[in-house]
Formats: structure tokens, sequence, C-alpha cells
């Protein structure tokens, strides 16, 4: 997919919109933010409205900037997502746990691809194909794609532990960097917050692309892997 | 000097709009979602108003539907600019006295040469 038509960043008039993306950027990301948080806290029995509307707002609005604005990618996932909240919020669908799943993974990949084009569209498209189909499928009424959805890391995640109930696991891409060791003490600045979760250094923290990798899970039970 | 009332819960849209009308020519004055707009507009006078469809608080056929009943507002272009496209949306904002609708994205030049056919 061509994921941002230079041709759109200008208008007829000459209206350059790259002045624009900055706000748009640090917009959407808060929108994405604010989406996560409610779909963490929703609750799936008893959703509320004015909630469910909200969350669609969220996408909705990050899919009209990133139409306008010409990031293609970003609108067809949002898209996607708005399709399926609206059919939450018109109670034409309920919510579950896998639309949640879902949406939130949909979010992640969204903030790789911000920020991909925040790089000035630096390294690989993110992969949202199977994702699409999941939410696709949802919005249709059926069960989401078997396989899960593609990370935002160019090259595969090794396995790990799966998260708790109520818990999420995350992997973590810091990069490109202008300097490979920008990122060196990511690993202790992590584990100095307490109870934030576990993370371990994938790739050794660094690959070809200068960005480290990290596995972020819940954090454990254990009294000895606190940092007071 | 006309004046431009645009409202968007965007602040992103917000600016280019703005940015937009400007250029043009226009006096521009933003309002982040409809219940801010309807405020705005009693308070002073506007040749068109330029609204976002899905705001929190008032959206904008809400916001429509109370201009329309306010006595300055009953004749003033109200144009909808929203990523909605639906023909169910499209009658409802016609049924609550939107004057237009136009779908984003939007070609700023087209924008500009509507406003320029219904602004009064």
């Amino acid at each position: 997919m061509n994921t941002h038509t230079q041709e759109t960043a200008k208008a007829d008039a000459g209206l350059d919109l790259s002045q624009f993306y900055q706000v748009f950027f640090e917009e959407a990301g808060e929108n994405l933010d604010t989406m996560e948080k409610m779909l963490l806290g929703i609750d799936l029995a008893a959703a509320d409205d004015e909630e469910l509307n909200a969350i669609f707002r969220c996408a909705h609005s990050v899919k009209g900037g990133a139409a306008t604005f010409g990031f293609a990618d970003v609108a067809a996932l949002t898209h996607q997502m708005e399709t399926l909240l609206d059919k939450l919020r018109r109670h034409e669908l309920e919510p579950t746990p896998p639309m949640v799943d879902v949406l939130l993974q949909a979010g992640d990949a969204l903030r790789a691809q911000l920020a991909r084009h925040q790089n000035g569209g630096q390294g690989q498209a993110v992969d949202t194909e199977v994702l699409l189909g999941s939410i696709r499928a949802l919005a249709a009424g059926q069960a989401a794609a078997a396989t899960p959805a593609a990370s935002a890391a160019p090259s595969p995640a090794p396995a790990a532990a799966p998260a708790p109930a109520g818990k999420r696991a995350l992997e973590l891409l810091v990069g490109p960097l202008d300097t490979p060791d920008a990122a060196d003490n990511l690993i202790e600045l992590f584990n100095e917050i307490v109870d934030l979760g576990s993370i371990e250094a994938l790739d050794g923290g660094q690959d070809l692309a200068a960005t480290h990798r990290a596995h972020i899970g819940p954090a454990t039970d254990h009294p000895g892997d606190r940092h007071d | 000097m006309h004046s431009i009332l645009a409202v968007d819960d965007s602040a992103s849209m917000r600016q280019m709009v703005s940015f937009t009308l400007r250029n043009a020519g226009f006096n521009v004055v933003e309002a982040v979602d409809g219940q801010d707009a309807y405020a705005k507009a009693s308070s002073r006078d506007f040749n068109l108003v330029l609204t976002d469809q899905n705001m929190p608080r008032l959206d904008g056929i809400g916001l429509t539907r109370k201009l329309r009943e306010h006595p300055k507002f009953k004749t003033t272009p109200i144009l909808i600019l929203t990523t909605e496209s639906s023909d169910q949306m499209k009658q409802a904002g016609r049924a609550a006295g939107a004057t237009g609708w136009m779908v984003k994205p939007f070609d700023p030049a087209k924008l500009i040469e509507v406003i320029g056919k219904v602004i009064r």
C-alpha cells in the first residue's frame, strides 16, 4: 500500500498541509491513549453509550485527520475500526473480549504507523492484513482471524509466555535511533519503576536498524523482583 | 469581511480549515465542539457556519438544529464537513436545516468555491 501520497500533502491552492502534521501526530497519540484507556476499562456486560461513542470518536478523529493529510494506511485501519465501533455504539453488535483485543491491537498498529510517518516513512511498513481481516470479520458478526495481528517489529518476535487474564504483554520497539546507545539504559529505567511490569531485551536489545526491542509483560508477584 | 465560525473537535483540522479560510480572505472564529460553537454564535454574528459532525457534547446536526431555532441563524448558511457520507446522515443533516454537506478529505479550493456560492 502506498502509505502516504505526497500529492495529498499539497492542495490545488498551493496549501502545504505538512505544516499541520505535528499537531495531527500529537492529537492522534492522545486519541489513541484515550481509546486504549477506555477499552481497557470497559464493562462488557454493561457498556455505557457515551463510552462507546467516545471510543468511536477517537478512531473517527484519527481517521479524518489521516485521510485529510494523506496517511492512507492509518486511514484504512481506522476506517475498519470505525465500522466495528459504529455497530457497537448503535447496539447492532454487543462488545466481546475478542473485539476489545483486536481494537487494542489495532491501536498498537496505529501507533507504529504514525511513528513511521513521523520518521519520514522510513522503515518497513506495518503489515495489517491479518488485523484488518479480523476487524472486518468481527464487524460482520463473525469470529476474528485465527492468527494474531502482525507486530510492528520488522522481524518476528520470539515466543513469550502468555499474559494472565486482564493483563497485556507488549513488544517495545525503540528506534531507529541516531545513536544506537541512546536507549542503553532502557531496561534499567523500566526496572526502577515499581510494579510497572517485567522487561526482557530481545535479540541482544539491538538490531541492524539501530532499534532496541524488548518484551514487556505484567508485573510478577515475586517480592524479590521489586526495586524499592 | 465575512466571518465564518469553524467547528471541529480536532485541533489539526481546525487549524487547517482556518488557515484555508483566512488565506481566502475570511475572518475565522474557531470552536471545539457544538456547545462551544453555539455559545460563540449567540454572542456575535457570522455569515456562515462550517462544522464537523462527530463531536462531543453537541454534534454537527445537533448544532445545526439549535442554530435554526435561534432568530439570528434561521437563514445563515450551515455546511457540515465530515467523513460521514451515508445518505441517512445527509438526510438527517438536511432535516436539521443544513445548507450543504461536504465529505472529508476535501479539496481546499473546492471548499472555498462552495463557500463562495452560499455565503451571505
